[in-house]
């Protein structure tokens, strides 16, 4: 995986009680996102970032310990967010 | 006093299909419909009796006609076809079909073009100016508790599309309620007095009727509505009646998923389809029983 990540295209979001909807205006795609996502979405608002430092930036946000395991399910999920275009790797 | 199609005699109807058309308003759209065939003649005068008529001079949104293909196909194996400014845009159907051919046309020119309003297949009604959208998936029974809420007080906007406006308003289009199959004679038993038009026989639908909307439907059809519910209904034989609130979030993907135009407007898509979710209560329905439902609507419009 590149060292940054970054939001290519300007996104809208809804957020409801349970999860937040978003509108990738790049693609035309709208897609339901967890906490999580919206989470490092919130991260990248305004510049591209080291995965790395994201990573912990997530973990602080959210209050979760950072661990391996935490550290794997942040970049699954990116990876995730890159198929759908959302994030973009440099 | 406004010139309907009721004002027109049987002869004049006639007439005016095989030649300059009849010009009538659905809601903001004006359809002018010609055609030789009797069976949509009947049609037009048994469900549109008290549609707007317009004059030969006004503009008119989408040019529509029902008619043979060519020469021959007028006596042998008589087939028509659906034409939309002069272009066939589907396969010819057997001429006993002309009139659910007429509606589907009629539809397809308000899912195809009228992308200035959120279009989303959904039936909605209106009572107390709050209205309910029902979305659902084909089979799941929205026209048939359309058209039972119709005959029980509620006012029918649309069986078909839900058309929102940039205001966030339920914009009316009033036209015939379409029943397919068991719902036809459901629907029947329901309503003694309801008013069918033809029977369309063996479409890919299975057989079809259309219902004339109620008189308050079209008497005010021109009164937008503020939408407050969106149920998605499914008819499920033998079950209990049962309201479940789901959550916003899964609302607005599945109806974005059941819109026509969500993804071509894009950005204002996203927008208009926030501000709908935001302004309603959002459900499932299952049930078996029309009453019961209808009951549980009401219970709802109360709740309010």
């Amino acid at each position: 995986m590149s060292a940054h990540v970054l939001v290519p295209s300007p996104i809208f979001l809804k957020t409801y009680e349970d999860h937040t909807v978003l509108y990738h205006s790049g693609t035309g795609d709208t897609h339901l996102l967890t906490t999580d996502a919206v989470t490092i979405l919130a991260l990248l608002n305004s510049d591209a970032k080291a995965i790395h430092t994201l990573i912990a930036e997530v973990a602080e946000s959210l209050n979760y310990q950072m661990s391996d395991d935490f550290s794997d399910h942040i970049r699954a999920l990116l990876f995730d967010m890159k198929a759908l275009d959302i994030v973009e790797f440099i | 006093m406004k010139k309907t199609i009721s004002n027109l005699d049987s002869e004049e109807l006639r007439l005016s299909l095989r030649t300059t058309g009849v010009r009538l308003r659905s809601g903001p759209f004006v359809y002018r419909i010609t055609s030789p065939i009797e069976v949509v003649a009947q049609g037009l005068e048994v469900l549109y009796s008290d549609f707007p008529l317009l004059g030969d001079d006004s503009y008119v949104d989408f040019n529509v006609a029902i008619a043979p293909p060519w020469f021959l196909r007028r006596w042998f194996r008589p087939k028509i076809d659906f034409y939309f400014d002069y272009q066939a845009p589907f396969k010819s159907l057997p001429v006993q079909q002309s009139f659910a051919f007429l509606e589907w046309g009629m539809n397809w020119c308000i899912s195809t073009f009228a992308n200035q309003h959120l279009k989303i297949h959904a039936a909605v009604l209106e009572r107390g100016g709050k209205a309910l959208i029902m979305p659902g998936v084909p089979g799941a029974g929205k026209s048939t508790l359309c058209a039972a809420l119709m005959y029980r007080g509620w006012r029918l906007l649309s069986d078909e599309h839900t058309l929102i406006d940039e205001t966030n308003l339920v914009v009316p289009l009033g036209r015939p309620v379409s029943l397919k199959n068991k719902s036809i004679d459901v629907i029947s038993e329901f309503e003694s007095g309801c008013v069918k038009g033809p029977r369309s026989i063996d479409t890919h639908k299975g057989d079809v009727v259309h219902l004339k909307p109620t008189k308050e439907s079209i008497v005010r059809i021109d009164e937008k509505a503020y939408p407050c519910w969106i149920v998605s209904p499914r008819y499920i034989e033998g079950s209990e009646t049962k309201l479940v609130q789901v959550s916003k979030s899964d609302t607005f993907m599945s109806v974005a998923a059941q819109s026509f135009n969500y993804n071509l407007l894009g950005e204002k898509g996203f927008e208009m389809m926030s501000v709908l979710v935001d302004s309603c209560e959002c459900y499932e329905l299952s049930y078996s029983s029309l009453d019961e439902a209808i009951k549980t609507f009401d219970m709802l419009e109360n709740a309010i």
